[in-house]
């Protein structure tokens, strides 16, 4: 009887470090790094033309920055808690993760004129920590940060149309699209996930080594930017290498 | 007897597996919006099992300290809940912030009084937060004094904490009012406080006879960036990162020697404590380390309280010890490991100072001159923690072995003790 119990013990043992032994990330090391004036910095993306990025904060913030993180403009408006952000070429997207909204702001002012509330009945800090457009699905993406990481996709009026549990993160802190993939990036993990745009499924995984990773974006020539809220930090990547020639 | 200790110990086993298995999405999270209103519900529930006799280890019953109540012998083993508990926290827009904790685990304990460590009420408490300049805080809540006490016992290894922090020799909560404010991204944070001096016994809503208040001041840096109240590498940071603290309390109070007792004397003493400290933590892949350390010098209006004829030699004393830890979080195994050192001195008088008076605290005589170390304890403790849904749900064990007993406190089991948990929160 004995015996099983250890035979048992063994077998457990084994199935939880299976997730080590598994698709090894590849090691990411930034190129240059540039220190925001912007208090916890939380999530970033590029604005339409190309020139600029969107900053938000956990102070609930607004701002515009060059690609060097200096401060362009800083929007009048502020909420509580910004984790996400999204520009197209007619609105800004900024997601409340303590009120669960989703602003709506104008490019030439940076005020909003619109308010969606997509409610999620979780903690304070376990809200919508992303929000990105994924074109595969024609939806915006609403992420939840844990327990569960839970991808909603939603429609143009912001109701949720589809839900789908994200395992293997534990967290998951900022997402983005870029080049028919989703990105999806871990604070807990330090890792950026490539992740197929329809499936889900995980592509590449990326090991980036900086504290506390909540922002993810790529500028048009598809150079990675991430932000560490604890830090303050830009952290300029360089490009991806190829998925053919590592 | 001995087959159904077996079976259910195998029953247990198998219960472990299973909660590793299919325990691991369970959850229960609300927060409510109202307008500018956020009101966040959370709590947990945590029973431990305390195995305290190991046998050949006793030569006889231990009683509760200072007493001789024959039915709390402190050899038996127990279950105990160590929290059942709700917690509430509000804020208003971005300018103030209100909590309420309680634990209703302990509105009893063995001794008729509230549990020193985790009194029913854990904190009550309101915060302006509105100012970038400074933040205020007031209510009943933690002294901003030691960083072992101010971290959260879910963001720890072990279930009980070390001698010194776990609220016998100074008090961890009080009711008084905090400034507080942080710079350089959080990396440095300054606290100062004013409480009432009478510690978790504040709520009875009297000062003593005194009227005097406790100054409280800590101050901590961080690099390189800023470092959370945790003892648990939970992120695997991969850079190293530290964390510096110092603090500093005073206090004159007028309490009787007997309304402290049932403790080292120490917390609420008739006269003029003065304490100062300071912590280190450190993390980096997984590894993590903790070192505190405390000095208290006692000035009592009646130095005759501590022993008979010790006026004759000084008009004070001092206390205090050091803590040290270093914890390993392994995340293929989901569990964390740490051992932790743990050294006490509650009287330098009856201790290790070589020429002062040797006070045998039992007697209540002053023997000689001569060096020893009867009043230092000293604790080795090891804890194993397995994650099942992270902190949400986590299995706990710790195993302490005291390697010096202080021999001037009558009631301090020199036994081996072993706390098994279950950490279950829902937020």
């Amino acid at each position: 009887m004995s015996r099983i119990f250890v035979g048992l013990f063994t077998v457990l043992c084994w199935m939880m470090s299976i997730g080590v032994q598994a698709q090894k990330p590849l090691r990411l090391k930034p190129v240059n790094q540039f220190h925001l004036s912007i208090p916890e910095p939380s999530d970033l993306c590029l604005t339409p033309d190309g020139a600029h990025f969107y900053v938000v904060s956990d102070n609930g913030l607004l701002f515009e920055t060059d690609l060097n993180g200096a401060i362009t403009r800083q929007s009048t408006f502020s909420a509580y808690d910004l984790e996400g952000c999204y520009a197209d070429a007619d609105n800004v997207y900024v997601v409340d993760e303590r009120t669960r909204k989703v602003h709506l702001l104008d490019h030439k002012n940076l005020q909003k004129h619109h308010t969606y509330e997509v409610p999620y009945m979780a903690s304070r800090n376990r809200g919508y920590e992303s929000l990105c457009f994924n074109p595969a699905k024609s939806s915006f993406l609403l992420i939840s940060e844990k327990d569960p990481s839970t991808i909603f996709e939603c429609d143009a009026s912001w109701r949720v149309q589809n839900e789908t549990d994200f395992k293997g993160l534990s967290d998951i802190s900022a997402a983005t699209y870029y080049d028919g993939k989703l990105y999806l990036l871990s604070d807990e993990a330090h890792q950026l996930w490539e992740v197929d745009a329809t499936t889900y499924s995980p592509t590449r995984k990326f090991e980036l080594g900086i504290i506390n990773p909540e922002g993810v974006a790529f500028d048009k020539s598809g150079n990675l930017y991430v932000i560490s809220d604890d830090r303050a930090i830009l952290y300029h990547f360089g490009p991806l290498p190829s998925p053919t020639n590592p | 007897m001995a087959t159904t200790s077996t079976l259910l110990a195998r029953i247990a086993f198998c219960c472990i597996i299973h909660c590793c298995f299919f325990t691991r999405d369970l959850q229960a999270q609300i927060s409510i919006n109202a307008g500018r209103n956020n009101l966040e519900i959370s709590g947990a529930l945590y029973p431990i099992f305390n195995m305290r006799y190991v046998p050949g280890s006793a030569s006889g019953p231990v009683y509760w300290p200072f007493t001789n109540n024959q039915n709390a012998d402190l050899r038996n083993n127990r279950f105990e809940m160590r929290n059942i508990q709700l917690n509430l926290e509000g804020r208003y827009a971005n300018d103030w912030e209100y909590q309420l904790q309680i634990n209703f685990a302990k509105i009893a304990s063995p001794d008729g009084g509230p549990d020193i460590e985790n009194p029913p009420l854990m904190e009550s408490s309101i915060s302006y937060v509105g100012s970038r300049h400074i933040k205020v805080k007031a209510g009943f809540q933690k002294i901003p004094y030691s960083r072992s006490s101010l971290t959260s016992y879910t963001q720890m290894p072990y279930i009980r904490r070390a001698e010194m922090v776990r609220g016998e020799v100074f008090s961890r909560r009080d009711v008084g009012v905090v400034l507080y404010n942080s710079y350089w991204n959080q990396r440095i944070n300054l606290f100062a406080g004013m409480f009432t001096g009478q510690g978790e016994a504040a709520l009875t809503g009297v000062n003593d006879r005194s009227g005097n208040f406790e100054l409280v001041a800590r101050a901590e840096v961080a690099y390189p960036s800023r470092y959370r109240n945790r003892e648990i590498d939970d992120n695997i940071s991969p850079v190293p990162m530290v964390v510096l603290g110092v603090n500093g309390r005073t206090n004159t109070r007028g309490n009787s020697f007997a309304s402290d007792s049932l403790n080292y004397g120490l917390k609420n003493l008739n006269g003029t404590r003065n304490m100062w400290g300071f912590d280190i933590s450190a993390q980096y892949m997984g590894w993590s380390a903790q070192f505190e350390y405390h000095l208290m010098n006692m000035r009592p209006t009646v130095m005759a309280d501590y022993g008979q004829g010790l006026q004759a030699y000084t008009d004070n004393f001092n206390a205090g010890g050091f803590i040290t830890q270093l914890n390993y979080n392994c995340q293929p195994l989901r569990s964390v490991f740490s051992i932790r050192y743990d050294r006490f001195n509650s009287n330098d008088l009856v201790g290790a100072r070589s020429g002062e008076p040797n006070y045998n605290f039992l007697s209540g005589t002053v023997t000689g001159k001569a060096y020893d170390s009867r009043s230092t304890q000293e604790n080795i403790t090891i804890a194993y923690n397995l994650k099942l849904n992270g902190w949400n749900s986590a299995l706990r064990a710790q195993y302490s072995q005291p390697i010096k007993v202080d021999e001037t406190l009558p009631g301090r089991a020199a036994d081996p003790q072993l706390r098994l948990g279950w950490q279950y929160l829902f937020r």
